[in-house]
């Protein structure tokens, strides 16, 4: 990220920055207040982690939508429809197919999800070690999230704001930081929740209000914006063609890593604990089923905007800027606005502009670090204090409080390395995340609701197995070395030539867990053999 | 933590994949069928016929266009038809027992 070009082009100045500031300010403190009065008020564990099961299907759709397209989903995804048109808008599309694959598990997911993916194995195959393993697999997915969506707030926040520097960027990120994990603190699922859904609100007014001054410009032709973005990709007519994606390499291979990356966000996007965990705030699956129906209209239309947006930027801002700029494409989004508000005649729309988009980004960055730091802190407190450690010996107030204590953790933890990697390109921390929830949560919900032979050791080869097959091979993949927006851009020790690994690691996960169904059943069936002559003696 | 959950004890587990055959007859479900074979095959044209996903059939649009273009409707008609067969035939229950 190159932010010396972008503050020389931030379209703020020291007339509106005060306006913007003030007015962002007061925005902060509404959503806070908010978010912190409408939390529980005593310390019940079901209404801490569900919101008391009374949600209806309106909210949690908007909930569910909040929790799936984060700011940084619209900025990477943007960033890769304008640089490669066709894969790009099919990656936009894929947040949407995988809310279809959640809503064809919804009714029987919601019946038996209780709070965590712990509570949903140890049904079918109790014991420590699955709600061990469950809980292991919950916090390797949500936790790079919760890493990359706080430095992304945190650089987007400041740069909006007209603040330059690393300095600045580590400050921004550690106040904001600091306010949103008080916000989850006393919040609990009911804050979340309400945060989720202003979230989702505001950014559909962020969203369109960019879309419609990106159609604005071009005279409100779509075929001026299809026409425009194959000019500035360099070879008209080519931008809708697929291959031009991901891999430096040859076409086939980055038509391969397409499929990958496909399928990694078909699989695991929808999956992701902080989105699920949404499924528990109603009362029933019917109305789950329902809630997750109308959120796929929600998430359609924000894949549409994210669309808009990425040949929005290629059209009016060109690919040699973006590209001159950030090569990885982060800048995208940012270098659009900065050109849509220039194109603005009044100082004073520019600057309402830069507010609706500074808080749309607070409020984004907001919502999805309170549900990822929700879903981490149920995590520790319910699976691996209350169930493991406690025993079920903790009562009630004693596990919320672990709780809050937990997201003040985890939170904590999160800004100290969103701080240390502030100027890290961290986005092969998406694929991780994405791929350990297609890798092992999808499988293992799969097993655990359909699979009848499914047993305690499938269940842990899955997810262990499947967890380490993934991070293997995304260490050994071109996110890691070898490419130049690789998190170790100058060493080469890539031997896995895909971005994403779930191409080979959901069915590796499969198959462990078939292995391990298989070992286990055998297993079962000796050790009933076993134990029925000493029942005998016994009586 | 449960004392069937300390004890080791596995569950009763549901019926194999296909258990709940009522579901199978919504045409919500056909629709979402639909859009997974429609996933499958863009897929499997990405990788085996690039030139021809990328053909152009009108202007910029492209056949690949077309195809996610077509995605995205069948996705909403699923979204749409998927549970409401199941909200019909209640409300005629409804209907009956009134």
């Amino acid at each position: 990220m190159r932010p010396d070009i972008l503050l020389a082009v931030s379209p703020t100045n020291s007339d509106t920055r005060g306006f913007v500031l003030v007015a962002f300010l007061g925005f902060i403190v509404a959503i806070l207040f908010m978010g912190v009065f409408i939390g529980p008020a005593d310390n019940d564990v079901d209404g801490f982690y569900t919101a008391g099961r009374r949600g209806g299907a309106l909210g949690g759709a908007l909930a569910i939508a909040g929790a799936l397209v984060s700011a940084d989903m619209v900025v990477a995804v943007g960033g890769f429809v304008a640089f490669s048109g066709y894969d790009g808008l099919f990656v936009a599309l894929c947040s949407v197919m995988s809310l279809l694959v959640l809503l064809l598990l919804t009714a029987r997911l919601r019946g038996r999800l209780r709070y965590t993916l712990g509570d949903l194995l140890v049904e079918r195959a109790p014991g420590p070690a699955v709600r061990l393993a469950g809980a292991v697999v919950t916090l390797c997915a949500v936790l790079p999230l919760l890493l990359l969506t706080l430095v992304g707030g945190g650089v987007s926040i400041a740069r909006f704001l007209g603040l330059s520097g690393t300095g600045a960027e580590q400050t921004v990120t550690v106040l904001f930081g600091s306010l949103i994990v008080l916000a989850t603190i006393f919040g609990g699922m009911r804050g979340t929740r309400i945060l989720q859904i202003v979230k989702t609100v505001v950014l559909f007014m962020g969203l369109g209000t960019l879309v419609f001054l990106v159609f604005w410009r071009l005279d409100g032709d779509v075929g001026t914006l299809f026409g425009s973005a194959a000019v500035s990709n360099g070879e008209p007519g080519a931008i809708f063609r697929t291959g031009l994606g991901l891999s430096n390499s040859d076409g086939s291979l980055s038509r391969l890593d397409l499929a990958g990356l496909v399928l990694t966000m078909v699989l695991g996007a929808a999956f992701m604990p902080h989105v699920t965990m949404h499924l528990t705030t109603v009362s029933d699956g019917s109305r789950a089923q329902s809630m997750v129906r109308r959120s796929i209209f929600v998430v359609a239309l924000f894949a549409v905007f994210v669309g808009v947006l990425g040949l929005g930027a290629s059209a009016l801002v060109g690919n040699e800027t973006i590209i001159a700029t950030d090569p990885s494409g982060n800048a995208t989004v940012d270098l659009l606005i900065m050109e849509l508000v220039r194109g603005l005649s009044s100082a004073t729309g520019g600057a309402l502009l830069i507010v609706l988009v500074a808080c749309g980004t607070f409020v984004t960055t907001l919502a999805v670090v309170a549900g990822i730091t929700l879903a981490a802190a149920t995590t520790i407190s319910h699976d691996l204090y209350a169930k493991l450690l406690g025993r079920d010996r903790v009562n009630q107030a004693q596990e919320v409080s672990a709780t809050r204590w937990a997201s003040a953790g985890v939170g904590a933890l999160g800004i100290m390395l969103a701080v240390a990697a502030v100027e890290v390109n961290l986005r092969w921390l998406a694929n991780i995340a994405f791929s350990i929830a297609a890798t092992c949560i999808l499988p293992a919900v799969l097993h655990v609701l359909y699979w009848r032979r499914c047993t305690r050791a499938g269940l842990l080869s899955m997810l262990y197995g499947g967890l380490f097959c993934t991070l293997a091979l995304q260490f050994f993949s071109p996110v890691f070395s070898g490419e130049r927006a690789a998190l170790f851009p100058h060493q080469d020790f890539s031997w896995f030539p895909l971005h994403t690994a779930s191409l080979i690691s959901v069915p590796i996960a499969f198959l462990l867990g078939l292995i391990g169904n298989a070992v286990g059943t055998r297993r079962r069936v000796t050790d009933d053999h076993g134990l029925r002559p000493r029942a005998h003696h016994g009586a | 933590m449960d004392q069937q959950e300390q004890a080791g004890i596995a569950q009763p587990g549901p019926g194999p994949l296909g258990g709940h055959r009522q579901h199978s007859r919504r045409p919500g479900v056909s629709l979402v069928m639909g859009s997974g074979a429609l996933l499958a095959a863009q897929l499997l044209l990405i990788l085996t016929a690039p030139v021809f996903v990328g053909t152009r059939v009108l202007g910029q649009v492209t056949i690949g266009l077309v195809l996610l273009a077509a995605q995205v409707l069948l996705l909403l008609a699923a979204a749409v038809w998927y549970d409401r067969p199941t909200g019909h035939r209640l409300t005629l229950t409804t209907q009956r027992r009134t």
